[in-house]
């Protein structure tokens, strides 16, 4: 009985949604970009099926790295177009998923969303890209963790540290992973070093950040002739 | 007494006496019915394993466990399974309430229960217990989920169906149906045949 | 025969609720039955202030937003820029700090995806979003 009573729901839900006289070829795409590209275009493609214009109202995208454009604002009956929804892909990683809401002046006020899915290949994966020490702690080995994306093949990774406060390790673990041992010559002082790891044979590369951190409690003036740019702003913190 | 009462009751019913192989055929009629026991069986277990591991994958993060067995990597993976910990939870509740068909903490309720009741509905298949009871939930879970996904995509909407953990999040709407439409006609199979064999039973 | 089969699916039924109710009390404190944002990841503007030089101010906003205006102190930390901005918000940090990641407004995902991003890549632990972003901050202190 819950069933039916679902599927009576369901079903009044699709009629409802066939109203509209607009179109879409599809609502929902999803874009494969190479690793290089700095953009994911995705064309929707719209009809107007209905015996009246089609007037674009808004066309907004869910965050400021998504543009959206329509090739006109008003839709004649039996006029085609489409919206490219441009994604700025930049630094981000992994499935990324953008929506554009078009409103249209179709009755009742009509909103569809359109989704963009782009799939952001990665060649490599560095977990964890931070890793510190405290003042006074131990100077352990810490191992960051390199596994290779699952469509690029990489042999080898070399990793150079920016200082020689840290000492580098790599460890190859097989299937596609590698293990990154840094360690500290001494916790004694405040000090940084960015990590810089490169794929063999690839032009891109990576980073980690190495650093001896403060430790909490004591305040302790700005220090080490190796700390990375700051920022200018007074962060009103106390180092 | 009381058997013939159920007999003249259901109409349909064939008398025992019908089912009386002919007296050459004993032998091979046995090796059939085995054989066709073992079919069924067969499809028990297939349908029973499919509801394991999607109640699984919900459960636990098999995500290194599956890209090892792609790789037919079978050590790495078995290593995997000795380390396998817990999905979140909110994953799968993500994932219902995408459908936006139910309140927040009702899929946050079904994201904890429906792993747990494909993963015991199977198990009834297996060892035979509660048989029907459990065909008819994952009969009943079969319609809510295709109707699910159908409204979904008559919709617009974008989703990851989650059937199978992240195994299913690429799949196209077409093989999302086809393989729900597949198991539900298996399922509805073994549910004719233990009703109508039950019904028999009952009349002997 | 109906009557059993709804009797033993109800079984089934019940015996299921058993691990489901153990697993929600095991995740309890890991997800929001009220909203779908964890709990202990979001923060108000008023619990954020109250936390003062213990924490750090993450702007998730584009560059042009972070340069026309931002929290006093903020370090701007964006997708667009990850891998350039990210060596120069861990300078700032400290261990015991709170990070606090802010974009516009209630609706925009910028501050959840960095919120994530430090969690998962950096490792940090105390990272937290700002619940009303930018405009719930101008609203409590302009």
């Amino acid at each position: 009985m819950k069933t039916s009573l679902l599927a009576v729901t369901l079903s009044i839900i699709m009629c409802l949604g066939a109203r509209a006289d607009l179109k879409w070829e599809q609502t929902s795409i999803e874009l494969h970009p190479a690793a290089n590209d700095k953009q994911a275009i995705g064309h929707f493609k719209y009809e107007n099926t209905g015996k009246t214009p089609v007037h674009f109202k808004s066309v907004h995208a869910s965050c400021g790295c998504t543009t959206a454009q329509t090739q006109k604002d008003i839709v004649p009956p039996g006029d085609k177009g489409e919206i490219t929804a441009t994604f700025n892909i930049g630094d981000r990683t992994g499935t990324q998923i953008k929506t554009v809401t078009v409103e249209t002046d179709e009755a009742p006020n009509q909103k569809t969303v359109l989704t963009l899915k782009a799939e952001i290949p990665q060649q490599l994966e560095v977990t964890p890209n931070f890793v510190f020490w405290k003042q006074g702690d131990k100077p352990d080995s810490k191992t960051i963790n390199v596994k290779v994306g699952k469509d690029f093949t990489v042999k080898h990774i070399k990793v150079t540290s920016s200082t020689p406060d840290f000492q580098t390790k790599v460890e190859e673990a097989g299937s596609g992973q590698f293990k990154i041992d840094v360690k500290p010559q001494d916790t004694n002082k405040v000090s940084a070093s960015m990590l810089t790891i490169q794929p063999e044979d690839s032009q891109k590369v990576f980073y980690a950040t190495a650093r001896i951190t403060n430790a909490p409690a004591a305040p302790v003036a700005p220090g080490g002739p190796t700390a990375p740019a700051r920022p200018s702003a007074p962060t009103g913190q106390t180092h | 007494m009381g058997e013939e009462e159920q007999m003249s009751q259901t109409p349909n019913l064939q008398r025992p006496m019908l089912n009386i192989q002919p007296l050459g055929g004993a032998a091979t009629s046995n090796i059939k019915h085995r054989k066709s026991n073992i079919f069924w069986r067969i499809l028990d277990f297939v349908l029973a394993g499919l509801f394991i591991f999607a109640g699984l994958s919900k459960i636990c993060d098999l995500d290194h466990v599956m890209a090892h067995l792609q790789q037919l990597q079978f050590a790495s993976a078995l290593g995997d399974l000795r380390n396998l910990s817990l999905a979140s939870p909110a994953e799968f509740a993500n994932g219902i309430d995408n459908f936006k068909l139910l309140p927040w903490p009702v899929s946050v309720a079904l994201a904890f229960y429906l792993p747990w009741l494909e993963i015991f509905c199977a198990l009834g298949l297996v060892f035979r217990f509660l048989y029907r009871g459990a065909l008819t939930l994952l009969i009943m879970l079969m319609l809510v989920f295709t109707l699910a996904i159908t409204a979904a995509k008559v919709r617009g909407l974008d989703i990851t169906c989650g059937c199978f953990g992240h195994a299913s999040q690429h799949w196209s709407f077409p093989s999302h149906l086809a393989t729900n439409l597949a198991i539900l006609v298996g399922l509805l199979v073994l549910f004719f045949k233990a009703t109508s064999r039950s019904r028999l039973r009952t009349a002997l | 025969m109906k009557f059993l089969l709804v009797r033993q699916a109800a079984i089934i039924a019940a015996l299921a609720l058993l691990p489901a109710a153990g697993e929600a009390i095991y995740f309890r404190d890991k997800i929001s039955w009220r909203s779908s944002i964890a709990p202990g990841e979001m923060v108000t503007v008023d619990q954020a202030g109250g936390w003062g030089d213990t924490a750090i101010w993450v702007d998730a906003r584009p560059d042009d937003e972070f340069a026309s205006d931002h929290v006093p102190g903020a370090i701007s930390l964006n997708e667009d820029r990850w891998n350039e901005l990210l060596p120069q918000f861990l300078a700032g940090w400290s261990p015991g700090k709170k990070v606090i990641v802010y974009c516009s407004s209630l609706s925009c995902n910028a501050s959840r995806e960095v919120a994530h991003r430090l969690r998962k890549e950096a490792q940090l632990s105390d990272v937290f979003v700002l619940e009303g972003g930018w405009e719930a901050w101008v609203k409590k202190n302009r």
